[in-house]
């Protein structure tokens, strides 16, 4: 086992980067910038049973320290996914995880059993906890009862590694948390953006078309490495670090907080090898503090 | 013409970056002898400040790439004005500083100008900076390209300085009447087709670039006209390569087909001003 491998029950990747959905399209647009192989996994844009267009600009404001963002899931639909990328992305060795979206629990079902019948996929994450959708998304990821439909109704349809993605917009995620592993999660990521607005002042109106949208990028990295830490001493499940993450050091705060792995996103955007040199980054970092395997220190707080 | 080669992301160093005044800065980047070569109209992504990124701001800005490969050789150069936090960062970095540099980006101008047409080239203010090349390259094709070249006030005239230097022809309009004629620059355009008549469409093709009402004018002056019209379209981006989905425009490829939101980094900046819904 190489020193970055970590295995989150089932899952085993090789390290623990992995791209974060919604940030790499479906991977491929990686491939010009890098060897994907060099990942621990890739997470494809959320994948919807239907393609949907998504929502009309402006999608996009750049905040201090971040970014809002109201895509509302553009994405070619999962019967496209499956005949047209997932045969091209298999090739790469690298875990490749189907992200997907329902509007209602069933849908998220039927997306479930399309992916467990595809060959090339390690594991499915759920995402319960899109900000900048109308049906769907945080409607169901801010409940804990409607979190267990959607999780038993994937459950029920895979025997996939399951991944159930928290939006940190809640009063207690560790409800959240629980109600996900009560229902048969495998694992969680966590988080989703954070509800946020700008407003042009000039034009007195919303800069995104949608009003609001979701909150990434360095600003929120203290308040997502609260939250795995929280939701760490709170399940017993292994969790995958999401928020701000764009250097190995950042990494391995979510991880000494108890992530087993991370998944890095708006970094991508700002370097579109951001992952690999972030790969790099945690190697030294074992290095330098001679850590002979770098599963020893998921959690591992001095307190 | 789609992009021969693939992106490159690259720290490059500074070696001019001249004010040309009224906020007006031509930046010159070095680029190494295995470069990829790029079209008129492809774009970079560029820091704002130091090149191994910065958290505020945090994202880059895209630049049309200004001058075309090889001339000046050696260097990328990016024609920008300042217009917000930024690209006032940006002006203050000198030679010798580095600067991270992903490109080239997006489609380009694909060079559709069959015998016997003339380019015709409507520049917004420092929507200049994409249609420059374009000229250049065209003239070096045999091409004989008009720019009209419209802005607010003649402080924005540095938006064609090195264009008129290179001797390309440039008519210019500002909307307060202080440079060239009053008024907008489609409202130049559209006499300059009305006074062709029938014959303007076989005579021009427009390529277009600026801001977002003045594209939209443009497509209507040259729907009228009947003149094909390809427009490079502005959005603000936060990776420029396709995968954060956030700079789209609506199009229609028939005016009876399903809106399609595309990417303006990849399948733009330049599209056919028919199949755009504004």
């Amino acid at each position: 086992m190489s020193a970055l491998a970590v295995t989150l029950g089932a899952l085993r990747l090789k390290n623990p980067v992995l791209t974060a959905s919604g940030t790499c399209g479906y991977g491929l647009d990686l491939l010009p910038h890098f060897d994907i192989s060099l990942l621990g996994g890739i997470v494809c844009k959320s994948l919807s049973l239907a393609p949907r267009e998504g929502n009309a600009p402006p999608r996009l404001a750049e905040t201090p320290g971040g970014m809002l963002n109201s895509i509302g899931l553009q994405n070619i639909g999962i019967d496209l996914f499956l005949s047209e990328k997932l045969p091209l992305l298999r090739r790469h060795d690298t875990a490749i995880v189907a992200n997907i979206f329902g509007e209602t629990v069933e849908e998220f079902g039927a997306l479930a059993r399309l992916v467990d019948g595809a060959e090339g996929v390690a594991a499915i994450e759920v995402n319960i906890s899109c900000p900048n959708t109308a049906r769907g998304g945080t409607e169901f990821g801010v409940d804990p009862d409607a979190t267990a439909r959607v999780t038993a109704a994937v459950r029920g349809a895979t025997r996939l590694p399951l991944i159930v993605k928290l939006s940190p917009n809640v009063t207690d995620i560790t409800l959240i948390a629980r109600a996900a592993v009560d229902a048969g999660a495998d694992i969680l990521s966590l988080v989703n953006t954070f509800f946020g607005m700008a407003v042009d002042v000039e034009r007195r109106r919303p800069i995104l078309s949608s009003g609001s949208g979701g909150l990434s990028g360095p600003v929120i990295k203290p308040m997502a490495v609260h939250l795995v830490s929280r939701v760490a001493r709170s399940v017993n499940v292994p969790l995958i670090g999401i928020g701000g993450i764009r250097s190995g050091a950042d990494a391995m705060e979510f991880i000494l907080a108890g992530a087993s792995a991370v998944e890095v996103g708006t970094a991508t955007f700002t370097e579109p090898a951001a992952c690999v040199r972030i790969v790099r980054e945690i190697e030294e970092y074992c290095a330098r503090h001679a850590i002979a395997e770098l599963r020893t220190l998921i959690g591992a707080l001095n307190r | 013409m789609s992009p021969t080669r693939a992106p490159v992301d690259l720290p490059l160093r500074i070696v001019s970056h001249d004010s040309l005044g009224s906020g007006h800065f031509l930046l010159s980047l070095a680029i190494p002898g295995d470069y990829p070569a790029w079209e008129p109209g492809q774009f970079a992504m560029v820091t704002t400040g130091a090149p191994e990124g910065q958290a505020d701001p945090l994202l880059r800005r895209p630049f049309s790439i200004y001058n075309t490969p090889g001339d000046p050789a050696g260097v990328v150069q990016i024609f920008y004005k300042v217009l917000g936090r930024g690209t006032r960062l940006m002006s203050g970095a000198g030679p010798g500083d580095m600067l991270r540099c992903l490109a080239p980006l997006g489609n380009g101008f694909a060079p559709a100008r069959s015998p016997g047409t003339r380019l015709l080239l409507v520049a917004g203010g420092i929507g200049s900076a994409s249609l420059h090349p374009l000229a250049l390259r065209d003239r070096e094709s045999g091409g004989r390209p008009l720019m009209l070249y419209g802005c607010r006030t003649s402080s924005e005239v540095p938006g064609i300085t090195r264009t008129l230097e290179a001797g390309i022809e440039v008519r210019l309009a500002t909307d307060d009447g202080s440079a060239g004629r009053r008024g907008f620059v489609t409202e130049m355009l559209d006499e300059l087709l009305f006074q062709e008549g029938p014959q303007a469409r076989d005579r021009w093709v427009i390529c277009a670039c600026g801001p977002t009402p003045m594209m939209r004018a443009t497509a209507e002056v040259a729907a009228r006209h009947g003149v094909r019209c390809h427009l490079s379209l502005e959005s603000p981006m936060a990776c420029g390569f396709g995968v954060c989905v956030g700079c789209v425009v609506g199009t229609r490829e028939t005016p009876t087909a399903p809106l399609r939101y595309r990417r303006i980094c990849v399948e733009g900046p330049v599209f056919d001003s028919g199949e755009v819904c504004w």
